[in-house]
């Protein structure tokens, strides 16, 4: 029977007591692991996507390429197009391009798809109209819509977001000249490391940046990582009020427990070991709350990834992806040392305590 | 020489309270011999306790020395004095001996230096609680609860065993039982024993008596 049993079997004694406090750690941690999680969901989930539909490069204007190959109204020359058309390091060549215009006054993007896999559609390729479309004007496969003057009619549906921007998706051979035959971006295999390819042709053309899908996720990964801290830090205040809650716990505990320690120490347990008793069941309180919240919030990111992730768009997006090890590891750790460390102050006070006036408590 | 467990010379303690000071023991001289089985006895606030806690280096000496077999204990940093209380000294307290998470059988193995359940069934046997040992502290009449301090207090075999009030709060059948106890420890295996009482009956099964009044003895 040693004196760190003891610990396990404090937690049982006011069980009230011992959950309360848990419960502070455990919503402190299910705030945050459910956070992240849909911040480190989102990034792989967006990574993934983007390494599965990317050429090995793509290459637009230079100063589009600055905002994370969102291509907007800035397009490629058309020198720039030719030179590029011709390199021999590259083939599959695809251009791109992007617009906006208006249907009935309502600004629209239109996109040219050089692949249609990129995206789900309800009905054929051809001329697909985003939901928000069809909401706004009630039309449907086989309506007749115009864009720039030219008659078209809808051959399919997707609910490819665009966060409530219309958007129309046409083959490029029609997307382009409704768009003066303008090229927003070109995508292509190479047939050596991207890398290098990518640097012959920033080299060989001028104003144009080739990006490679590791460009692509790096960006990704910067701008969400970013986000990801940002929402972690302000979860992660709800989880210092339930540590703070542990050394308030663990003073009331050890007060109460004054005559036990006496005897502790009376029966010849060190200074030490009751410390370290104080600390473990402080560190518990921490890392049992730590791993129920952690239970919590993995079943609530279960239940997003059925119910929610299909309304957007993410079908896909698994579990794994929201709850990296790094995730569940630190959550584990750092909800129990920040816990041994709330318990530093309580335990030094039940070390310190003078065995007679300990045995004399009643 | 060799037989003194405990050697008390011109021992004073004084506690201070505030800026009053509180002189608990006034120059206490005393030998306890191996083998011994001392009662102390004498008015409230007279200083046994403070004596049996010097005695249990529970604490030091303001001035003068007690030596446990031979060492002076304030040369004891606080972890040997630890270590000295868990393995060489027994201790029973009036009441609140036991740790009320803890079966009776953990509250007997939980200072065991080297943890043994079927020794410590044995000491349980011996004080009489065969069969209880999975109940707790609040499923124990008072004289059960003091049998099992006892069984704690000989887990690691100690050289002495220091009660204070053992029997305090016990009635004469449970006050007779655990002083046959004690005197049995004492006569058949040996055990120092030096017991704080009140009860004259229970003074009488040791076999000196000691008396005390105001910070010395009598
Ligand atoms: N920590 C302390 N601070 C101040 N005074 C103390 C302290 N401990 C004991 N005393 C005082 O020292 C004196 C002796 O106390 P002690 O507990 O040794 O008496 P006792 O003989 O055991 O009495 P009782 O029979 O009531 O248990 C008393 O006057 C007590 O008030
Ligand atoms: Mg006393």
């Amino acid at each position: 029977m040693s004196i760190y049993k003891l610990s396990f079997k404090n937690l049982n004694r006011r069980k009230l007591r011992s959950a309360l406090t848990m419960l502070g750690i455990i919503i402190g941690v299910t705030a945050l692991v459910v956070l992240m999680g849909i911040g480190s969901g989102m990034t792989s989930y967006m990574k993934g996507q983007t390494e599965s539909i990317m050429g090995d490069v793509t290459i637009m204007n230079s100063s589009a390429a600055a905002y994370m190959g969102s291509t907007g109204d800035s397009y490629l020359s058309k020198e720039s197009v030719a030179k590029i058309k011709n390199m021999s390091q590259i083939y599959d060549i695809k251009e791109e391009t992007q617009f906006t215009s208006t249907i009935d006054r309502m600004p629209i993007i239109v996109v040219g798809m050089s692949d249609w896999n990129q995206i789900k559609i309800n009905g054929t390729p051809g001329v697909v109209i985003s939901k928000s479309i069809v909401d706004q004007f009630g039309y449907k496969i086989g309506s007749n819509i115009t864009i720039k003057d030219k008659k078209l009619t809808v051959t399919g549906i997707t609910n490819e977001g665009g966060f409530g921007m219309g958007i129309i998706f046409l083959n490029t051979s029609q997307a382009l000249p409704l768009n003066d035959d303008k090229v927003s971006s070109i995508t292509a295999s190479t047939k050596k490391d991207p890398e290098v390819v990518k640097k012959e042709i920033e080299a060989q053309v001028d104003d144009v940046s080739a990006l490679t899908k590791s460009d692509f996720t790096k960006q990704i990964d910067d701008i969400m990582s970013g986000i990801t801290l940002f929402v972690g830090a302000i979860a992660s205040i709800a989880l210092l009020v339930g540590v703070i809650s542990i050394i308030n716990i663990m003073l009331v505990n050890v007060s109460e427990r004054t005559r036990e320690i006496g005897v502790l120490k009376a029966i010849g347990f060190t200074n030490r070991e009751i410390l370290g008793s104080i600390l473990m069941e402080a560190g518990l309180l921490g890392l049992i709350g730590a791993v129920i919240g952690l239970i919590i919030a993995a079943l609530l990111l279960e239940l997003g990834i059925i119910y929610l992730a299909p309304q957007l768009n993410m079908e896909g997006v698994t579990l794994v992806q929201m709850l990296p090890l790094w995730l569940v590891v630190g959550v584990i750790v750092g909800s129990a040392v920040l816990s041994v460390l709330a318990g530093l102050y309580p335990a030094w006070r039940a070390s310190r305590l003078n065995v007679v006036e300990a045995l004399r408590y009643e | 020489m060799n037989d003194t467990v405990l050697e008390f010379n011109q021992v004073w303690k004084t506690y201070k309270m505030g800026t009053e000071k509180v002189k608990a023991l006034r120059g206490v001289d005393l030998i306890i011999k191996k083998g011994s089985f001392i009662a102390i006895m004498g008015p409230s606030g007279s200083g046994k306790s403070t004596l049996l806690h010097l005695a249990g280096i529970l604490d030091t000496p303001t001035e003068g020395t007690v030596l446990m077999n031979g060492k002076n204990i304030k040369d004891y940093s606080g972890k040997e004095q630890a270590k000295q209380r868990r393995s060489n000294i027994g201790f029973i307290f009036q009441r609140f001996n036991l740790m009320p998470q803890l079966t009776v059988l953990e509250n007997v193995m939980l200072p065991m230096i080297s943890p043994d359940a079927e020794k410590a069934k044995i000491l349980l046997d011996k004080v009489g609680l065969k069969d209880k040992y999975k109940r707790f502290q609040k499923q124990l009449s008072g004289g059960e609860q003091q049998r099992v301090a006892i069984a704690r207090a000989l887990a690691n075999d100690p050289y002495i065993l220091l009660a204070d009030e053992p029997t305090g709060e016990l009635d004469t059948q449970n006050t007779r039982l655990i002083m046959d106890l004690l005197k049995n420890l004492n006569e058949n295996d040996g055990l120092t024993i030096v017991a704080v009482t009140h009860n004259p009956l229970a003074a009488e099964y040791a076999k000196e008596l000691i008396k005390m009044q105001d910070g010395n003895i009598i």
